[in-house]
This record gives C-alpha cells, structure tokens and sequence, in this order.
C-alpha cells in the first residue's frame, strides 16, 4: 500500500516544478511525446535519477536521498523480452533478485516464487525459457519479477513496457496488464506515448509536455474537457477553426471565420469579440453527398484521400477555405472516392472552444 | 512492365522453413503489403525479391523476365528502404542520395538531376548540405526513400519503413509514402507487422503466417471476407465464440456451448450438429436496452451482463458477459445511445451477416494465437 508524491520537482532543462500525487492501487499513466519528460519523473520515482531540488515521498516518508535498492520497487522496461535473462528458467529468473530472498532458507525463497508465478498463472512453466514462451507469458514473468523485487511497497514502474512488441500482441496485452495489476492491486505507474494505450488501462492520465504536467485526469476527463489545444490534440486526432465570438444566444455562441461563415458552439464561457479556436475531433464530423443538407455547422470541401482502416472509414476533406479536415467514423468499407466534393457538418455540443493561443495556433497544436 | 511474380518460393535457414512455397503476384504500380507477425518470413520473402538472400527454390519473375538466384541486388533494378535507415553518418544528405548513382556509374549531369528531383519529392531541399546527426528520425527515412528512388528504379522493397518512427510521425509519413509511389508510379511491396498501417497504405494485402501466405486481398476484403480464423483475428478486432449447428433454415442458427444462446448467421456452408467457430467483428455488436418485452418481439437479442467499460475518446469498449461465461466486447461509438454502466444487464444484437462462420479447428489455440 504505497501513495507517491512528488512535490516540486526540477531538473535543470528538462522538468519544471512537477507535483503529481499517485494514489494507492492506482493505475497512472504518465503520456507525452518523445522528450517530454516522462522517462525522466518515472526515473526520479525509481530512485535512478536525482532532482536538482523537490522531494519524493512514499507514504509520506521523504525517499528523495534513498538509493533505488532501498526504495522496494519493481521495473519493466520497454524491450522485446523484457530484459529477461535468455539462459535463466522462469523461475530463475523470477528469483533472480538477490536482496529479496536474502536471509530466507532456500525452502522459503521456493515458496515465495511459487507464489508469484501462481499470482501470474505461470506456475506450470517453472522451468521453461524465455525463448519458449509467448510475449504475454514473458510479460507476466517480467511482472512476477518485478513483484518479487516490490514486495514491499507493491509499486510497479512500467516504462514503455509494450511498444517492442508486434501491434496486434501490443493491444492484447494491454489487456492483460490491466487486469493483472488491478487483480494483485498494485499501484501502478506507466509510462506511454500512446494515447490509445492510456485511455484504455489508465484511472488516471498525467498529460507531460516539454518537462511539464500539462494536466491530470480520469480518460474521460482528459478527453472531454482537454486543458488546452495540445492535450486536446494529443489526446485525439481534432480539426482546428479559428474565429471571432460575435454573439451569445440561449444555445451557444456564434463565432465568425475569416471566410465570413458563422459557426454555433454550445460554450458560452468568453465574451463577445474574445478570438477563439473551435476543435472538432474527428470523429464527431459527419460528411455528406448532399450539398444542399439543412443542418448548423455546414462546412463543404473536396474528399482527397479516402482509407478504410479496421473497421473505421478515414477520410481527409480538403475546405474551400483551405484547411485539412481529418474524419473518423465506424464503417464497413470506404465510401467516399478521392475528390468528391462533399458536405461536412458538426454538432455545436460537439465542439470544444479554446482561447486564441498567444504563440499561435500552429505552434499550441505540435505535438510532435 | 514490371509485375512481379513469385512462384513456389522456399527458403529454409537450417532446420527452420522461413518460407514454405510462397506465390504471389504484384501488378505494375502496385502497392502491395506483406502483413504478418514476427517470423511469419515477411521479410525473407522481401529479401528473397531484392536478392539479398537466395531461395532454396522456386521462381521469380520481373515482368517477363526471369530473374537468376544469383544475380545481385545492384542489378535487379529495385531501391530499398530499410527500418534502421542505414544512412551514412559521415556524409551529407546530397551524398547519401547520389551514392547508389555513383555506384552504380551513373554520369554526372543526370545523377545532379534525378538527386535534385528525389530531395524535393522528399521535402528535403532545405536541408541538402545537413549530415544525419542535424536531422530528425523522419528526416533520415526521407534520405533513404530519395536514396532509393534515385537509382531509377520502379520496384521499392521497404522492410519496416515507419517502424523505427514514433506513433505520431508515422500516420502522416504513411500517407505521405502512399502518395509518392502512386504519384512515381512505381510497385511497391511493403513489410509490416502493423495492420492498420498496412490497411492505410496498401492496394492489396498479403497476409503471412508461418512462412505461408494466407490470403491476398484488398483491406476491405480481408475485413470483410477473411478466409481463416487468423486472418479474421489478425486484421480488425474480433469476438469468437464455439458453439455447434442446431439447424439451418433463412439462417444458420448455432447454439454456444457450455448452455450458451443461440445466434444466427448467414452462412449457409454448414451441416447440422457441425461443431464450428463463430466471428463478430467488435465494432459490430450492438448493445440494446433490457425491457423484457423487446425479447418477444426480437428472437435475435441475447441476453448479458455488462462486466468492464474502457473509455477510449471516440468510443467504448464493453465487455458483455453471457449467461455460459462467454465475454463478448463491443466497440460503441461515443456518446452511446442508451445509457449503461458496469453491472447494467442488456440485450445484444448480431446481425446474421456479420456473424461469421469457420470449421473447428484441430488446434484452436494456435489459430487464435497472434505469433
């Protein structure tokens, strides 16, 4: 049972002032592009790597000077084979950390990791190879290991512990991890880039950008009402209008583009003549052959790629105003051929209204 | 003219068979995916093409021309994008695109055209005098993609293109590589084991297992009709179920083992008491309101229980739980259109038509497996 705080974290260049509270038994992913920062709060978590100032502490005890061995964490690593060692058995392997059965009788340790690899439904493969098992096997001794390593605390550190694997297994073991976690009631914290990955095993999100926690939420949270235009696009594939609020009425407000067309948000959070970015993720658009189609939020344009992607019709829809719309929905085939011209329309409470950014709207949705 | 044409194609290393008799044809102009998971023999396949191994036996063509086992790379009149770039670390994007010209002793006037050319199909024009090290990951790819279109060749081999790339770069750079073979007209066979990257770039799609190709088709067909378990299980998201015919009249009515209910499918390749292997794509299964009533009136509603709810953004994913245990998952587009939470007893709806039907399989593990 361990609660994690990190108070004021700084590393000079790379992390400014992180505070992140970790709950006990909870799942928090730490998601954001390459050279955010996430590696760098997980390692200062993990003892491998010290703030320039702040502190850490588990269950209200400061850890900040304690060596990663004296802190009673386990790690899983982003690799292929987990950093398995190839020529040890599961249970070797499962063993192999040597503080962790030191001063128990050999009967005692055999125990103890009978135990763990009944917890991972691996007490029939003992004796088994890396080689011979399947990438959701080797998962489960990497976590057995790690467990053995945290008994202690039950903190877990993942570290991009999917992305060596083949897409199709990856988004199994997503699975998989989640509910094994949840089961041994670990407190669990995971380091992604891959959005998807965090909306589907995470209770909690802490979005990290540029060596900052831009905000911390629930998925739905994070996805319904994003902090700001990068988490917005981060999070999920959205479309950007800019504009100017030119009237509030009982249903939204009316904000003008530069082409002279009006559109209707349901957010009537800034005043009249605020300038504005209206996001539009991409799938909440429908699109149309109908061009003379009665609905609010019309918006036409020219299909110019149309792609049919497991179970989902993407289509990219060029507008007269010259933006690129990206269009997502759920469907059987691709229906639009590349340059049809179509009709595209929105739900006014299905947008989500952001402040004109001050570096501009290019640079607040990079993600990259 | 340069179809490609694969015929029995074997290559064994020791007592491992990379490839067990692969044949395939690849039309002029078109982009072709070898999708498979590790050690399908996507890649020796590729290599066997480019002549970077040779095959133990079989046959390639190029058009109408046979090409030799023992002929080289360099003479086959093919470029090569490699995951890991293999780009010169010591010299500048200008030379490590004329490289494969000057070796292959391309004269001076027309290597500074055709390099010109492939850095600004690329977008690379502002970056001709960089060296590697000042560039990006996606900056080195684009080197190797004009490196490998330089040497005037119209058949591209990419093995894991976008494999080294991080997730964001690589939705747009494979729409981008789509775009550019099209708009160069040349074949392309392209290596992965990511489906969706496969389904956004290809015209067709060779699915690969255990050195064997298990269908060629258009993304749609392999979503729509695939042939084994496997391909139902590897391209898109799948439920399955076991269950054995009961009788067959408009539709194909299969009772779920272990006392499970009855659902419907339009295939009609069955005979009674057939023992079979049920497929509903996730995205397929609907979730309706529980009013007792509704049963009555529907024969095809199924009784469950809802068990977990992810959220992903633009949908949901529900477990469901049927009376036998069986857990079936839904991907609902978000906001659902009737309200439920964990707990929630509901109906589910499977269209006959999209319930898909396969022998049982002597080994169901191994043809659920995605290795």
């Amino acid at each position: 049972m361990t609660e994690i705080r990190l108070e004021n974290i700084n590393i000079k260049d790379s992390l400014y002032n992180i505070n992140l509270q970790i709950n006990s038994k909870e799942y928090l992913t730490i998601c954001g592009p390459t050279g955010a920062g996430k590696t760098s709060t997980l390692k200062i978590i993990a003892g491998l790597l010290k703030p320039d100032s702040g502190r850490v502490y588990f269950d209200g005890e400061d850890m900040t000077d304690k060596e990663p061995e004296e802190r009673g964490i386990g790690m899983v690593f982003e690799h292929s084979n987990y950093a398995l060692f190839p020529h040890l058995t599961v249970e070797k392997n499962v063993g192999y950390s040597p503080r962790v059965l030191e001063g128990k009788t050999l009967k005692e340790s055999r125990q103890l990791i009978n135990y763990m690899l009944e917890l991972v439904l691996l007490q029939n493969r003992p004796k088994a190879y890396p080689h011979e098992l399947s990438g959701g096997m080797k998962q489960r001794v990497a976590l057995a290991r790690a467990m053995m390593a945290s008994s202690s605390t039950n903190l877990i550190l993942l570290d991009e512990p999917l992305s060596a694997l083949d897409a199709k297994i990856r988004l199994a073991l997503r699975y998989e991890l989640m509910n094994l976690v949840k089961k041994l009631g670990l407190t669990c914290i995971h380091v992604t880039q891959n959005t998807e990955e965090a909306l589907m095993v995470s209770d909690r999100i802490a979005i990290i950008h540029k060596g900052q926690i831009i905000q911390v939420g629930t998925p739905r949270e994070i996805y319904e009402t994003p902090k700001n235009l990068f988490v917005c696009r981060f999070i999920s594939t959205s479309n950007f209008l800019e504009g100017n609020i030119i009237d509030i009425v009982e249903k939204g407000s009316y904000i003008l583009l530069s082409n002279g067309k009006k559109i209707l948000v349901s957010n009537k959070n800034f005043p009249i003549g605020s300038k504005v970015v209206i996001a539009i993720r991409a799938e909440n658009i429908k699109i149309s052959r109908n061009k003379k189609i009665e609905t609010q939020n019309v918006l036409f344009g020219t299909v110019e790629t149309s792609k049919f992607v497991s179970g989902n019709s993407i289509e990219e829809v060029r507008l007269t105003s010259g933006e690129l719309f990206t269009l997502k929905r759920h469907a059987t085939k691709a229906w639009f051929k590349e340059g049809e011209e179509v009709a595209i329309y929105f739900s006014p409470d299905r947008t989500l209204l952001f402040p004109y950014p001050k570096e501009g709207l290019e640079k607040a949705i990079d993600v990259f | 003219m340069v179809d490609i044409i694969l015929d029995n194609i074997k290559k064994s290393f020791g007592s491992v068979q990379a490839v067990r008799g692969v044949s395939l044809k690849v039309y002029d102009g078109e982009y072709l995916t070898l999708l498979g998971p590790s050690g399908c023999g996507k890649t020796t396949t590729l290599r066997i093409i480019a002549g970077l191994e040779k095959a133990d036996s079989g046959e390639i063509y190029f058009g109408d021309k046979k090409i030799d086992f023992n002929v080289p790379p360099e003479e086959r009149n093919i470029g090569m994008v490699f995951q890991h770039f293999e780009i010169f670390p010591f010299l500048d994007v200008w030379d490590n695109v004329s490289y494969s010209c000057k070796v292959r002793g391309v004269n001076k006037d027309e290597i500074e055209e055709r390099v010109s050319k492939y850095i600004h199909l690329v977008n690379l024009d502002k970056y001709v005098d960089k060296f590697p090290f000042e560039l990006t990951a996606p900056q080195l790819q684009r080197i190797g993609i004009a490196r490998a279109l330089a040497t005037g060749a119209k058949i591209l081999l990419l093995d894991e293109p976008l494999g080294a790339l991080d997730q964001r770069y690589r939705d747009e750079f494979r729409v981008e590589m789509r775009k550019l073979v099209k708009k160069l007209n040349i074949t392309a066979i392209h290596v992965t084991h990511d489906q969706d990257e496969a389904m956004m770039i290809s015209d067709r799609i060779a699915v690969m297992r255990k050195g064997s190709i298990l269908q060629v088709g258009t993304p749609g067909d392999l979503y729509i009709k695939p042939n084994a378990i496997f391909v139902a299980n590897f391209i898109g998201e799948s439920n399955f179920v076991e269950g054995e015919v009961k009788s067959i009249d408009k539709y194909t009515q299969i009772k779920l083992h272990g006392g499970g209910p009855i659902i419907f499918s339009k295939n009609k390749h069955f005979y009674k008491r057939d023992r079979v292997i049920g497929s509903i794509r996730k995205e397929f299964v609907k979730i309706k309101e529980f009013i007792e009533e509704n049963k009555l009136k529907d024969n095809n509603l199924i009784e469950g229980n809802i068990n977990n709810i992810a959220f992903l953004g633009s949908h949901l994913r529900v477990n469901i739980e049927l009376e036998n245990g069986d857990i079936i998952e839904a991907k609902v587009t978000y906001p659902p259109s009737i309200q439920f939470e964990v707990g929630s007893k509901v109906y589910i709806k499977l269209h006959p038509e999209n319930v898909l039907l396969f022998p049982y399989p002597e080994d169901l593990d191994y043809e659920l497996a995605l290795e």
